[in-house]
């Protein structure tokens, strides 16, 4: 049996373990508290596992950068900061200043951070990263109680290897969804290696952060979505689907962007077989996902009087709506999308570092410009086969999936303009990867519609080998370099 | 008796079969290569692609390191503009300035360059700088530099002939202002270097100058292996598990690149 499941798919698992190889590179490269609120995520856990409750946002929200932490968080902060190899430089500046000379010895480093209080001060807790709710936190807590007796390093170190689960995980449901969509195993296995090799989200996926639980959990709620539409909606299908929206809602509440999806897919079903169980197993899912999901909503309502959490924005600032501008407000909309799709593809968000930047407008462009070359003759049918591709329903899943995630952010911002005259909109292209998968896939697709049918396999030979071939490079090229000479 | 066309032709060409060797393209030359197709020329385009590709990026790979990043690599100690927000002016007329000194010991060989942060927004003036070697107050180098006219701070960059052996040595970094007009240098409260002192006219001061320095190396290899394991847990703090993960990832990638050729064989989209 195990023979056979090699067999069969000896080519994803070739991939999950290059992913493995690669992504633990990355780990390993990328200096602690260096990735997004790494140190916010890592508090969070800290707290879960030290004083075994969930934390509790005191008194107003006034500043994302409050962070209670306990002695021995804030010497390992202090320990980097002090040697300039911590995120508190890249606040200050662009201009990169280290000096390993100051770093201690291990040896120094273990004995200035064992015996440490690691008590946290629930009293007063501050932490923005309370927001969310503890599964991802929890899951997290065990490499922490793996390595509990070791020091903060190797505990941080090691909860971001475990978090290469979760990239794992993406990186699988991405294939089957590919595999189900594009026919296609060659197809399929470079839709898996285009996401396992992403350079912006290999450095993303390197640190500890609840986005990857997020990311996970929609890549498996996307393919399901994808494979009931054609398939029969057992009651079984029906439970494992609350289960994973129920577990969504708890990575991010944002999660809840997808519910028009889950409750298009049960009135789509029940239209086309004019069926009454539909609507009887969507309310079933409903109640799974209020029975999994649904305390948090409770707690947060309880601590907050807020069933989304405390509230950010309502303590913002409020004197900034009259410099706001109408010429503003739409450039904003508009250049987004230049800052948005190269931190998708290329750039290295908080470290402000762009993949090879002498090639890089090159390969940017001609990502894009194909991606919306063969979106549009798709739109148009221009080439008319549409067999080996996506049909019509799948094509609408996606594409309202990014479309979801879209109208989240745009309403964040509409948000912001009204109460605080916010024109800065969500630009950073990480926001878009809970949807990676559709969106990788759509781009397979555009390319379909671009190249001839016999050069397929050639151009998915093509983009596998270049997106492994430009991780390395991003590696030795940009990301070394960045943080060590 | 008369043979027709088809008669004049091979069973295999009757049969629409090309009389080529099989090609990239999956031509087939014979129906034994459309029934049960030995693979022996596509083994050899395989492996021909697999070391094409691992080539390609070796390749890549060396020349990033010799030509982008191999040049010149430094360390970077002290002060610069990461820190403007807590710095305290040191204004050369108001103060009547004529000579900044600031010592410091060198952490390491090759000290090779200098960065001052001024600020000069009236009219271009000239400095001369020196370093001297302490204790015996001997000078190393010197030259004369000009500061152009901005109205943001600047950094006066002076690279020099790194000196070889300067790990752990004392020297003194002299501004003489010369003429200079409106010339602002800047301090700082802190102690930024070590076992470093300022001193503005010859008076010993509490804070640091507002400047960083640069040691020059072409042994990239030799600051990695240095820097890689800082700050890592037990697991990786051996240089040698991330050069065994470089290999292990670059023999992956190979490997998945040819078990995608070979699949591109077996699954044939068209």
């Amino acid at each position: 049996m195990l023979k056979n499941l090699l067999k069969n798919n000896y080519l994803i698992i070739l991939i999950l373990l290059a992913v493995i190889v690669k992504e633990l590179i990355f780990v390993v490269v990328i200096p602690l508290w260096q990735n997004h609120d790494e140190l916010e995520h890592f508090a969070y856990t800290a707290y879960l596992a030290e004083e075994k409750k969930i934390p509790v946002y005191q008194g107003r929200f006034e500043n994302h950068m409050d962070l209670t932490v306990s002695e021995e968080i804030k010497k390992a902060d202090e320990l980097l900061e002090n040697n300039k190899i911590s995120s508190a430089v890249f606040m200050k500046s662009q201009l990169i200043h280290q000096d390993f000379s100051r770093a201690l010895s291990s040896q120094q480093v273990k004995s200035e951070l064992s015996n440490l209080n690691r008590k946290i001060n629930g009293q007063e807790y501050k932490n923005a990263a309370v927001l969310y709710s503890p599964l991802y936190y929890a899951l997290e807590a065990i490499p922490y109680f793996i390595f509990y007796k070791d020091t903060i390093i190797a505990r941080a170190f090691a909860m971001r290897i475990f978090g290469i689960i979760f990239l794992l995980i993406t990186v699988i449901f991405s294939y089957k969804m590919a595999r189900h969509i594009l026919k296609s195993k060659l197809g399929a296995a470079t839709v898996a290696v285009l996401i396992g090799f992403l350079p912006r989200f290999s450095y993303t996926s390197a640190g500890i952060n609840n986005d990857a639980l997020l990311i996970t959990l929609s890549t498996i709620f996307l393919y399901l979505i994808i494979k009931y539409l054609s398939d029969k909606i057992t009651l079984q299908n029906s439970i494992i689907l609350g289960i994973v929206f129920g577990l969504g809602l708890l990575s991010k509440t944002q999660f809840i962007i997808f519910s028009p999806l889950l409750a298009g897919l049960y009135i789509y079903k029940f239209i086309k077989e004019k069926n009454n169980k539909y609507i009887l197993q969507l309310a079933l899912v409903a109640l799974i996902i209020l029975i999994i999901s649904g305390w948090w909503f409770i707690f947060n309502y309880y601590h907050y009087h807020n069933l989304m959490g405390f509230g950010m924005e309502t303590y913002g600032e409020t004197n900034t709506a009259n410099q706001l501008t109408f010429v503003k407000a739409i450039s904003s909309i508009i250049l987004r999308y230049f800052y948005l799709l190269n931190s998708y593809f290329y750039s290295f968000g908080c470290c402000g570092e762009i993949l090879m930047a002498p090639f890089y407008q090159l390969i940017f462009c001609l990502t894009v410009g194909l991606f919306f070359l063969g979106f549009f003759l798709y739109l148009f049918k221009l080439k008319k086969d549409q067999s080996k591709t996506a049909n019509r329903d799948e094509m609408i899943v996606m594409f309202s999936s990014f479309v979801l995630l879209e109208g989240l952010l745009f309403f964040l911002f509409l948000k912001g303009l009204i109460i605080k005259g916010n024109t800065s909109f969500p630009i950073d292209g990480r926001y878009y990867y809970p949807v990676i998968s559709c969106l990788t896939i759509l781009f397979i697709i555009s390319l379909q519609k671009i190249i001839p049918d016999k050069y397929y396999k050639y151009t998915y030979l093509f983009l596998s080998t270049g997106i492994m071939i430009l991780s390395t490079v991003s590696l030795i090229y940009n990301i070394i370099p960045r943080f060590y000479l | 008796m008369p043979m027709n066309n088809s008669n004049n032709k091979s069973r295999t060409s009757q049969r629409d079969f090309r009389p080529c060797r099989k090609d990239l393209f999956d031509t087939p030359s014979s129906p034994q290569q459309t029934v049960e197709y030995s693979g022996k020329v596509r083994d050899k385009l395989i492996i021909f692609s697999l070391l094409a590709s691992g080539l390609l990026l070796i390749v890549t790979v060396l020349i990033i390191f010799y030509f982008f990043i191999g040049k010149d690599q430094y360390d970077l100690q002290g002060t610069n503009l990461v820190v403007l927000r807590d710095v305290i002016p040191i204004d050369m007329n108001k103060e009547n300035i004529n000579l900044i000194e600031q010592r410091f010991v060198a952490t390491n060989d090759n000290l090779g360059s200098i960065y001052i942060v001024v600020k000069n927004e009236q009219q271009e003036n000239y400095i001369d700088l020196k370093i001297f070697s302490q204790p015996e107050n001997s000078m190393v180098t010197e030259k004369r530099v000009a500061v152009p006219v901005s109205d943001s701070y600047q950094n006066i960059y002076w690279p020099f002939n790194p000196i070889n052996n300067s790990k752990e040595k004392k020297y003194s970094v002299i501004i003489d202002p010369l003429e200079s007009k409106n010339l602002q240098f800047f301090k700082i409260n802190k102690d930024r270097y070590p076992d470093g002192q300022l001193y503005i006219n010859g008076i010993e001061q509490g804070e640091s100058l507002v400047f960083s320095f640069q040691y020059q190396s072409n042994k990239l290899y030799k600051i990695l292996l240095d820097r890689l394991p800082v700050y890592k847990p037990w697991f990786f703090k051996y240089y040698w598990s991330l050069i065994i993960l470089l290999v292990v990832h670059i023999l992956s990638i190979t490997i998945l690149v040819y078990f995608l050729i070979k699949n591109a064989d077996i699954y044939k989209i068209d």
